[in-house]
């Protein structure tokens, strides 16, 4: 329904009620809102597309699953990111993906043969950015992710991944200060 | 780390905080040029899953819908064929031997229902009761004509026409008739009619003009005839009616009457043959009843007192006389003379017999 599309006044939680009721073009505002956001969490978090995809429409079947028992109790993105997370942790655990960040070699390595950086493209240049955000910690880099793609405060973060506001604030610190280091020849 | 570049990095920070900083415009860059996004197909089974979900369930027939039809269905069909089967003319209509066209309806070329003239002729006196543009007035003598047409008719006429096929005569009182409108529709509807048949509506009967060749004076004529003869069938019945009780009553009497016969017989044989006044009145009483008894034993007829007899065919002799029919009358005065050789005929009947033997 591109009229409900459009409206950005209707909020998440409308949208969601809606569905309840058996609104199925409220679900579709709703999914083209935030599906790209959930996919590029889930591709930060495993590095894999397939997987990622995989990920991605679990989370989403548990929203049409679960809509009738949802209750407006936290803002929607919220709840949405705790699936989530959840989801991710769990594949963590299934599946032993390494949680731990990229070798800076590699990191380094493509830095360095790409020199020198004025020559980078425009393109090179993203594919950095996001090898070096992928490379961070999982706790930081979960952090970092949640804070520019889904536009949730540190409460919400910390909501969702079940930590304090402060925790998130300090790894959201530690995942800046660790960017700004590794992408120090490539910024301005 | 000097209190400067810490200062700077907290600035740095808290901009990154609030969407602001050169990373976070490098990050949207890089989301931007990498245009990372799922693949559609998984979008699509998303959706299609979404849409499945609350998509209302095909609505299933409870079970007890079909047998609860099927029994209305039943109840409703046995009422209305035994509805149809307690009124007799439905069922004579629904008879297969009921005709499925009026006999005075044809299909034309054109397929229009037309009624064929000699099936839509009309009666004289009918034509009195039908003005100039064929509607229906008032007639006073109908109740009168219907009555003549009944005795005219035979009594062993079959209804069914009546019900089924229009009758003719009932087409002169105009198109208003209730017969021709009542059968000739009913017909139409019980019909498994052509197309063209079904489409147009069946052509107006209408009856036929007057003949002015046939005077009116005539008409009353016949009128005044057939009222006449209705009076005499009916004078007639009543004295057939009221001869066959006087037999009854004669009969009842001979009966009752029977063994004091046969006493007078038994005393008579026993006695002198002059013991009695041979010219009173109960000698002769007693010898004709006595003979009356003796010949009505011998013929195996009912015992009756000969004087009953007598006077009941003279009776029926008068009867016959009275309603015109000569040739029976004069059979029933030979019977009698047969019957009572001893009898003198009375004066009328004599005279009755004298003219007509004559003739």
């Amino acid at each position: 329904m591109p009229d409900l599309e459009n409206r950005n006044d209707i909020t998440d939680e409308q949208l969601m009620r809606r569905y309840q009721r058996g609104d199925a073009a409220a679900f579709e505002t709703l999914f083209r809102r935030h599906r790209d956001p959930v996919f590029r969490y889930f591709l930060r978090g495993c590095s894999d597309r397939e997987r990622a995809a995989d990920l991605y429409q679990d989370v989403w079947a548990s929203v049409v699953r679960v809509r009738e028992t949802w209750q407006p109790r936290a803002r929607f993105t919220t709840w949405l990111y705790r699936l989530a997370h959840n989801r991710l942790v769990d594949e963590y655990r299934r599946a032993k993906i390494p949680s731990e960040p990229l070798a800076e070699d590699s990191l380094l390595s493509a830095a360095a043969s790409e020199q020198p950086e004025a020559q980078l493209s425009r393109q090179q240049r993203a594919r950095r950015l996001i090898q070096a955000v992928q490379a961070l910690p999982e706790e930081q880099r979960e952090a970092f992710v949640l804070q520019q793609e889904s536009g949730m405060s540190l409460e919400q973060i910390g909501e969702a991944t079940g930590v304090g506001r402060e925790t998130v604030k300090s790894r959201l610190r530690y995942a800046l200060n660790k960017l700004r280091q590794e992408l120090a020849d490539v910024r301005d | 780390m000097s209190e400067i570049d810490r200062e700077k990095e907290e600035a740095e920070f808290q901009a990154f905080l609030a969407g602001h900083g050169k990373l976070v415009s490098a990050y949207k860059d890089a989301i931007r040029d990498l245009n990372e996004s799922a693949p559609p197909e998984v979008d699509a089974a998303i959706l299609q899953q979404a849409k499945a979900a609350v998509a209302p369930p095909p609505r299933r027939r409870p079970a007890w819908v079909a047998p609860m039809a099927l029994a209305a269905t039943l109840l409703l069909s046995l009422s209305v064929l035994l509805n149809i089967w307690s009124t007799p003319q439905t069922r004579e209509m629904m008879s297969p031997d009921a005709p499925m066209l009026p006999p005075g309806l044809v299909l034309s070329e054109e397929g229009l229902l037309q009624a064929s003239p000699s099936e839509l002729t009309i009666t004289q006196p009918d034509l009195a009761a039908s003005d100039e543009k064929g509607t229906t007035s008032v007639n006073p003598m109908q109740d009168q004509e219907e009555a003549i047409n009944q005795v005219r008719e035979p009594a062993s006429a079959p209804k069914k026409e009546s019900a089924v096929a229009p009758s003719p005569k009932v087409n002169a009182y105009g198109g208003k008739s209730p017969d021709v409108s009542t059968s000739t529709e009913s017909e139409f509807a019980r019909l498994p009619l052509p197309s063209a048949v079904s489409a147009s509506p069946p052509k107006k009967v209408e009856a036929r003009e007057p003949d002015d060749s046939i005077p009116a004076n005539s008409e009353r004529g016949a009128k005044d005839e057939i009222r006449s003869e209705l009076m005499y069938a009916e004078e007639k019945k009543q004295r057939r009616r009221a001869a066959e009780q006087n037999d009854r009553r004669q009969a009842d009497q001979g009966r009752q009457e029977g063994p004091r016969v046969e006493e007078a017989m038994r005393a008579a044989a026993s006695a002198p043959p002059n013991a009695l006044p041979s010219g009173s009145a109960a000698a002769s009483a007693i010898h004709g009843e006595a003979a009356g008894a003796s010949s009505a034993r011998l013929s195996g007829a009912p015992m009756s007192s000969p004087a009953g007899s007598v006077e009941a065919d003279l009776e029926r002799i008068r009867d016959a006389m009275s309603a015109g029919e000569i040739d029976d009358a004069l059979r029933l005065i030979d019977d009698f003379q047969e019957k009572f050789s001893r009898e003198k005929l009375p004066q009328d009947v004599l005279d009755f017999e004298r003219a007509h033997r004559l003739d």
